[in-house]
């Protein structure tokens, strides 16, 4: 069962609107997705801003308030009631379903503080509410996604659904839900966005669609690490590969095979650059391959020989010291 | 009583889409536009240097880098009720601690 705005913001009905007040900016605080390390902060933020919309405005407060009374009264199917009336579980559910690699993030504000949808603190929009008779252009709309790294080389395609918020011909409030198939191209950088053009909100009154930006992030992982275009790679090496300088074959973010000269007493953390290897843009990035020296565990009689040799022959290194 | 009605769409055939990169360029309207600002609101990130200035250029010219930085911008205002200079050291802070933290995660390399 969805938790009431109270509940998220974790207030009694009877809170103040200082309360109300000071309940958010806590929980903003916490789960700002431009701030949270939560990895549901996107999600949680919205929800939060719904319900801090909904209460810290009298009227809407007043509604909302009515249905909790009346549930009975607000089931229909295909029309919602009162901007409190949402599911929130389901209305700020994000709405990307992916063909293949990575999970959308989600919208950053199609549905932030609800403004830009239904009369909030949206520039464009209030100007379109006053002015209800003249035709206006529908609102951009932006949103970010997460893919894998190899989407930065070889493209992707994604389907995604997303819900934008919009008034119809009737000028009333709807939820268009739509689906889109989205080709992301090669050689994006981490943060740069596409364009698609009239995909944004419905225009009114006959006015040109807005467009949709979407932003386009690279998961980040234990291996990989994007910077812009550039990409920072951790390979594992054996303690001689590293020592004595050898020639090693490894993989890539691509997909491909590399061979690389390792420097002789190569380091942890020390990185190689393979110039314009990284993310494929119109100035390619580089890619960084970061060394990590692993030591493998003695379990034969024979390894433990081969490690007390190891010892022998450099009985004057004494690692605390160094 | 607000009514909010439900509408599926399904957009058939692939969407073209256009890369917004650092060779992408707006007039001041249209970065505006593409923020879902006003002008007067860019035009204060510039003032606070949440924005580059490029002193060289006499018209004022946006990259489609800035529009990611400017919707950050709008967002840490409106869910902070931030002034401008909060905003501004915000962002630069937000950058510095998501560097890191992108630098830590990376040098808690396990064996694979």
């Amino acid at each position: 069962m969805p938790k009431s705005h109270y509940e998220v913001l974790g207030i009694t009905r009877n809170a103040t609107p200082d309360q109300i007040k000071k309940a958010y900016r806590k929980l903003a605080r916490k789960y700002h997705p431009d701030v949270s390390k939560e990895a549901d902060a996107e999600e949680k933020m919205q929800g939060i801003n719904v319900a801090y919309d909904t209460l810290s405005n009298e009227e809407k407060k007043a509604e909302y308030d009515f249905q909790l009374d009346h549930p009975e009264a607000f089931h229909q199917s295909g029309t919602q009631t009162g901007t409190g009336g949402f599911d929130n579980a389901h209305f700020y559910r994000q709405g990307f379903n992916q063909q293949d690699y990575s999970e959308f993030s989600g919208f950053e504000d199609l549905f932030g503080r609800f403004g830009s949808g239904f009369g909030g603190g949206n520039y464009q929009y209030q100007k379109q509410q006053r002015q209800q008779q003249r035709s206006y252009q529908g609102e951009d709309q932006h949103a970010s996604i997460e893919v894998d790294v190899a989407v930065a080389y070889h493209g992707s395609t994604q389907q995604i659904t997303l819900q934008i918020p919009t008034l119809n011909a009737f000028g009333e409030a709807e939820v268009q839900r739509k689906t889109l198939q989205v080709k992301i191209p090669k050689g994006m950088k981490e943060g740069q966005s596409i364009r698609l053009s009239g995909q944004g909100q419905t225009g009114i009154n006959g006015g040109k669609n807005g467009d949709l930006y979407i932003e386009i992030h690279y998961k980040d992982t234990e291996k990989i690490r994007v910077e812009g275009a550039d990409i920072y790679y951790t390979i594992n090496v054996a303690p001689w590969e590293a020592a004595l300088g050898q020639t090693i074959e490894t993989s890539t973010p691509e997909g491909t095979k590399v061979q690389v000269n390792l420097p002789k007493n190569a380091k942890t953390g020390q990185q190689l650059r393979l110039k314009d290897k990284g993310i494929p843009s119109k100035t390619p990035g580089h890619l960084f391959l970061v060394l990590n020296i692993v030591y493998p565990a003695a379990q034969t009689e024979h390894e433990q020989q081969a490690y007390q040799a190891f010892a022998e022959a450099f009985s004057a290194f004494k690692p605390r010291n160094a | 009583m607000t009514t909010i009605h439900y509408r599926e769409i399904v957009c058939d055939g692939f969407n073209h889409a256009e890369v917004i990169d650092e060779h992408h360029s707006f007039d001041l309207k249209h970065f505006a536009d593409a923020c879902g600002q006003s002008p007067e609101w860019v035009l204060q990130l510039l003032e606070y240097d949440i924005l580059d200035t490029r002193p060289e250029e006499r018209i004022h010219q946006f990259f489609g880098d800035d529009v990611s930085r400017a919707r950050r911008a709008y967002r840490l205002q409106r869910d902070f009720d931030a002034s401008l200079s909060a905003v501004a050291m915000m962002l630069d802070l937000i950058d510095e601690v998501q560097h890191l933290r992108k630098q830590v995660r990376h040098m808690n390399v396990k064996d694979f």
